[in-house]
């Protein structure tokens, strides 16, 4: 690319946006390499900010993988934020990669990772900056190869117009694969037909295009079938056995600016055994493996000794569930205390808080303690299989008071199946009684300026999960649940925050939704939808508009309850989690019925049929 | 324990850094480098490092100074070499002194700031005769907004802020450099972009700024410009 160009955007444009530490590049152990000895171009596109974008540990992972193969060249690109889109597009300027400036419409892959479905406008947008053809139908040769990966590309048929293949499962693995696949094809000159089917042989890669789908009048799916020799029915998701034995980076980029994670994420495992219902994470990233204490501080130090980071944050779905946690901890701490490396925990379970480990944590840093009871009464607790007692919380919470806390934070949420105005009732309770248990500290011995939080998220059913044929609730519902709770929770010491149920409306539709939705995707950013998980450019009026116009009904994918034997659109994913399984899981539901833990023992999930040998 | 004063250069990759951002990347650069910082007490335990005067972001410099306090006995020149080694593209340290007990801090000691202001003028131009219309002016006023008021503007008279202006170099028929002598510190402070709307104020917007580079602070030491690392600090 046109050297002056760069430079322009570097000296012109960047001192005219509000954050130009967006848009550097040359941060801390970020990669610059000679182009003269790249065969592969690959940009990784996170479609949110750079704040939001580096926070995300699968990027930090899948950049120093690629780039530490001497023929490939990783580089990032985020969504450039709205001041910095006017002036590129203002001055004509396409979507470049942070780490070269040049423009991504030139390098082979273009890949998105698919966090969450609120960020699918701006892959729309990001492509459209970047001049790439929307639809993958319209790519030609010599047009890169748009791939997507991530948790929400388990059900990527919302994405299937859009995206030319999907990478299914975790990466550390099969993104090499792919690679050499495309080596081989690049020195052959094949054709771009002729490389997605080269690349359809690995598996956990899905290519839209080699699937045919047929509906029902009514819209539901008559079936899904290959429309190729060669491609498998099903595709099954990719899991790396041995966490100790995977790729992990012994650096990471430092960036100038604040980010939202901005530390060392020492990521303990990987999957949960709790089986909450709701979960879908707890679903599709079984089974859990585990790092041994000895693996995760061989990964901390180099970490700690190559960014310069001051603080160390333990990450995996339910941290407090590791089984070694207490000697992790005090290992991290002994070890770094001196150097002041402060240790966060994240997303400790209400019966794993241990207060020695709350203490022990405290000795460097002390923040607010977060728990997560997600609902207000014991029935609703046990239709999504959250064991957790209320006694559970108030013994944890109290803990917390008596050593001196007095911020703390509640998660719920609403629009729960089965919930009843009595299930949302018992989350106002809760937040009561948690404050009730702050007065009863002595005043000489609590912390000052109690603060009690309650959050409801809206409740948004997920594929893989044992409420994907659930309906979700109606705005209106949701909104009136809202409103009794506001009103429940004022008093001195308990704030009440809330989602907006239209924002979890539009994130259930694209969660389940198929393939009819790429059109929709596409029309809504025609009529300006972007940044939708940013509440200023959330437009829901637009979103209604781009259904209308696409004549489909939202509420088809939101509010309607789905028969056991409906076609899903995602039945042709395998993520090991069997159907029978969650069939079975969502009458327990139904029924109230808890199912253990399965570290306790097996509850025939049919993880470890995944692949041979399994792995559970 | 000791304090080393550092000079360093803020250069092209670094140049949108904000101050704030600019602190945490030494802090994180002094840790990966092993540099025995000392900590100041209390709960929130924060490294001992201050800077001498936050730069505008957008703008480069060849004269930024960072005091810093050490637990060991470690030389200046250890400290450079080790730091360079850990610092990201667009910083480097390239002097550094150690302090007598009880110097004063860089940041209290800086009274003035010089600039090289890279200007490409639309039209051939009288710079020598413009500027000293200019300096010649009474009172040279000027609209300044106030972050901390809600950005209300006032009206200033940065004059007294101008120490000298001359011109350093001229490049064909356009493009000038300015080198500026400006008032900089807890005192008094002038920024740069200031100056260069009281300059469009008066000979209109007839220019472009190409660039803007701090060159050195100074401490005013009765009349003499000292450079900050100069200085007899005792």
């Amino acid at each position: 690319m046109n050297s002056s160009i760069k430079d322009y955007i570097y000296d012109k444009l960047l001192p005219r946006v509000e954050k130009p530490g967006r848009y550097i590049g040359t941060e801390w152990n970020s990669v610059h390499k000679e182009l003269k000895n790249i065969n592969i171009r690959f940009a990784f596109c996170f479609p949110d900010t750079y704040e939001v974008g580096m926070s995300h540990l699968g990027m930090k992972i899948l950049y120093h993988l690629l780039n530490d193969k001497e023929d490939i060249y990783c580089e990032r690109v985020f969504a450039p934020w709205l001041d910095m889109e006017d002036l590129m597009r203002e001055e004509n300027i396409k979507l470049f990669s942070l780490e070269t400036r040049d423009y991504i419409k030139d390098f082979d892959f273009v890949g998105f990772t698919l966090q969450y479905e609120m960020s699918y406008s701006n892959i729309i947008n990001m492509l459209d900056l970047a001049d790439i053809p929307k639809l993958s139908a319209e790519r030609g040769e010599g047009d890169p190869f748009v791939v997507a990966g991530g948790p929400c590309a388990y059900n990527p048929e919302p994405l299937a117009d859009i995206i030319d293949f999907f990478m299914l499962g975790e990466g550390e693995e099969q993104m090499l694969e792919v690679m050499d696949i495309y080596r081989k094809w690049k020195a052959r000159g094949l054709t771009r037909v002729e490389f997605l089917d080269m690349v359809s042989t690995v598996p956990g890669v899905y290519v839209p295009a080699f699937y045919d789908v047929k509906y029902n009048k009514d819209g539901t799916i008559e079936d899904i079938k290959p429309n190729r020799e060669g491609i498998s029915l099903k595709v099954k998701k990719r899991l790396i056995k041995d966490l100790n034995k995977a790729y992990f980076p012994d650096k990471i980029i430092v960036p100038f600016i604040n980010i939202v994670h901005d530390r060392i994420i020492l990521e303990v495992f990987r999957g949960c055994t709790r089986g909450c219902r709701f979960c879908q994470a707890g679903m599709i990233y079984r089974p859990v493996r585990e790092r041994t204490v000895e693996e995760l501080l061989s990964i901390a130090e180099k970490l700690v000794e190559s960014s310069g980071y001051e603080e160390i944050s333990l990450s995996s779905l339910s941290t407090g569930d590791y089984s070694k946690l207490n000697e992790l901890v005090e290992k991290l701490m002994s070890k770094y205390e001196k150097d002041r490396v402060g240790l966060s925990l994240p997303s400790l379970r209400i019966d794993s808080v241990s207060l020695k480990l709350m203490q022990d944590v405290q000795k460097v840093r002390k923040s607010g303690l977060t728990f997560a009871p997600e609902a207000g009464t014991q029935r609703m607790r046990d239709v999504i299989n959250k064991n957790v007692t209320e006694e559970d919380l108030i013994n944890s919470v109290g803990a917390a008071f008596d050593t001196g806390y007095s911020n703390v934070k509640l998660y719920f949420m609403i629009g729960l199946p089965t919930e009843t105005m009595e299930d949302v009732d018992g989350i106002a309770e809760l937040g009561h009684k948690v404050l009730e248990r702050y007065y009863q500290v002595p005043k000489s011995q609590r912390g000052k300026g109690v603060n009690v939080t309650i959050s409801t998220s809206c409740f948004v059913p997920k594929p893989f999960t044992p409420f994907q044929w659930e309906p979700q609730d109606t705005i209106e519902s949701l909104r009136d649940k809202q409103k009794y709770l506001q009103h429940k929770l004022k008093r001195k010491g308990l704030s009440y925050n809330w989602h907006d149920p239209e924002l979890s409306y539009m994130e259930a539709v694209f969660a389940r939704g198929d393939r009819r939705l790429s059109k929709v995707l596409i029309r809504a950013w025609e009529l300006g939808c972007k940044f939708d998980s940013w509440d200023q450019c959330f437009k829901y009026d637009l979103w209604m508009k781009a259904f209308k116009d696409c004549d489909l009904d939202p509420d088809f994918y939101t509010i309607r309850k789905r028969d056991l034997e409906e076609i899903m659109p995602w039945s042709h994913i395998d993520v090991g989690v069997t159907d029978k399984y969650l069939k079975k899981e969502y009458e327990k539901a139904l029924k109230g019925e808890t199912t253990r833990d399965c570290r306790i023992n097996c509850t025939g999930c049919g993880i470890n049929m995944l692949q041979e040998g399994g792995v559970c | 324990m000791m304090s080393i004063r550092l000079k360093f250069i803020k250069g092209y990759e670094t140049k949108y850094i904000s101050h704030l951002d600019l602190m945490r990347t030494f802090q994180r650069a002094i840790r990966r480098a092993g540099i025995p910082i000392n900590y100041s007490k209390g709960f929130n335990p924060h490294p001992k490092m201050s800077f001498a005067s936050a730069l505008g972001i957008g703008l480069t410099s060849k004269g930024e100074y960072l005091d810093l306090v050490v637990e060991d006995e470690i030389s200046g020149e250890e400290i450079m070499k080790r730091l360079n080694e850990y610092l990201p593209k667009g910083l480097r340290v390239i002097d550094a002194v150690t302090l007598e007990d009880k110097a004063k801090s860089a940041m209290s000691l800086v009274t003035h700031a010089r600039y090289y202001m890279k200007l490409n003028f639309k039209h051939g131009i009288d710079i020598e005769k413009s500027l000293s219309d200019f300096l010649n002016s009474d009172v040279i006023t000027v609209f300044k907004e106030q972050p901390k008021k809600n950005f209300q503007t006032v009206e200033v008279d940065i004059k007294p802020m101008i120490k000298e202006i001359k011109v350093l170099s001229k490049k064909g028929k356009s493009q000038i450099i300015l080198d500026c002598l400006l008032a900089s510190g807890s005192k008094a402070n002038l920024k740069p972009q200031l100056l260069i709307d009281a300059i469009k104020n008066h000979i209109g917007s007839t220019f472009e700024v190409e660039s803007i580079e701090r060159i050195e602070l100074y401490a005013d030491r009765k009349g003499q410009f000292i450079p900050l690392l100069s200085i007899d600090n005792r």
